[in-house]
């Protein structure tokens, strides 16, 4: 038996006949099903503490670190009192592409 | 017309289907201002005169204010603490007429109850416009598809934040089948035992593949 994953479920799902797919759930071209959430804030205990708001940076590899590193408490754990501004712009690139790394993201 | 903010995924552009024609139309997402809100959802979708005012007023995001929501990821955003809620919208343009197919806001602080620990995008509001909604215009809907590419957006977000996709949220009984669909799949709280749905790993990526969107 083959093994179904994410792709073979989808294809799968194509009805007959040519364009009746968007993305991955079957989408006749007669409106949108309901997709409402309840609309209920998050729950204060499946909240998770972030990292202060970094300062505001203007090229898109500092942006992008600070970015990372609020959302990251643990791995910025491992920069501590780091100045991105002080970094020339070589080092950050490569400090981009190890937080990547951690995450698993494509190389930045 | 605003812009993406940096941190927000590099997806700024939604493929939609015109009903009944089957034609692909673009859509562009854009991150939701207060005047967007106002002018484009607030004031546009539950004023849609094709559509009987006793279905409109059974909808139960008709009182979600959406204008009150952008204000207040503004509002945060320029605070010191910053904010992790995102809120985009879709938007296409007819005859020099701009229309908001739908809208998602999301938070990037939840944590997975999949994968207990971990971090997860959390989806508090998503809603296509009226005129897409097949219990409300049947055939006549203008655009469909646009409740799925929002929500592969926030997916998108997990994915480029290192989350690893994961989503989760709490669907309307009647929107839960469309989330099954999608692959999300129903876990409990083990704290009170509410149920919510999350997707994550390969069948969120899945969603992003199929879509051709390079994160």
């Amino acid at each position: 038996m083959i093994p179904r994953t994410a792709e073979t479920h989808f294809e799968s799902a194509k009805p007959a006949g040519p364009s009746r797919l968007v993305g991955g759930v079957c989408a006749l071209p007669n409106g949108d099903p309901c997709i409402q959430t309840t609309g209920e804030t998050l729950p204060d205990h499946l909240k998770r503490p972030l990292a202060p708001k970094p300062p505001a940076f203007t090229d898109p590899v500092s942006q992008r670190i600070a970015g990372l590193l609020q959302l990251h408490p643990t791995i910025a754990a491992d920069y501590p009192g780091i100045n991105l501004k002080r970094i020339d712009s070589v080092k950050r690139r490569k400090m981009l592409q190890a937080i990547h790394e951690r995450l698993g993201l494509s190389p930045a | 017309m605003t812009l993406l903010l940096p941190n927000y995924p590099p997806v700024l552009c939604i493929t939609l289907t015109q009903c009944p024609s089957e034609v692909k139309r673009p859509a562009r997402i854009v991150h939701l201002n207060p005047r967007i809100a106002r002018k484009l959802i607030m004031g546009a979708w539950w004023r849609e005169s094709s559509i009987p005012r006793h279905l409109l007023d059974q909808e139960k995001d008709q009182g979600w204010d959406w204008v009150k929501l952008a204000d207040g990821i503004q509002r945060e955003q320029d605070s010191e603490e910053g904010t992790q809620k995102r809120c985009c919208v879709a938007i296409t343009a007819e005859n020099r007429t701009l229309f908001a197919q739908g809208a998602i806001f999301y938070r990037l602080d939840a944590l997975s109850l999949e994968k207990p620990g971990l971090p997860a995008v959390y989806v508090e509001w998503v809603a296509s416009a009226p005129r897409n909604r097949r219990n409300l215009v049947g055939k006549n809907a203008a655009f469909t598809g646009t409740g799925e590419n929002l929500v592969a957006i926030a997916i998108a977000d997990s994915i480029y934040n290192g989350f690893d996709g994961r989503v989760l949220l709490k669907p309307l009984d009647t929107a839960v089948e469309f989330y099954k669909k999608m692959r999300f799949e129903k876990v409990l709280d083990p704290a009170d035992g509410r149920s919510y749905y999350e997707i994550g790993g390969e069948m969120a990526k899945a969603h992003i593949r199929l879509r051709g969107w390079k994160l």
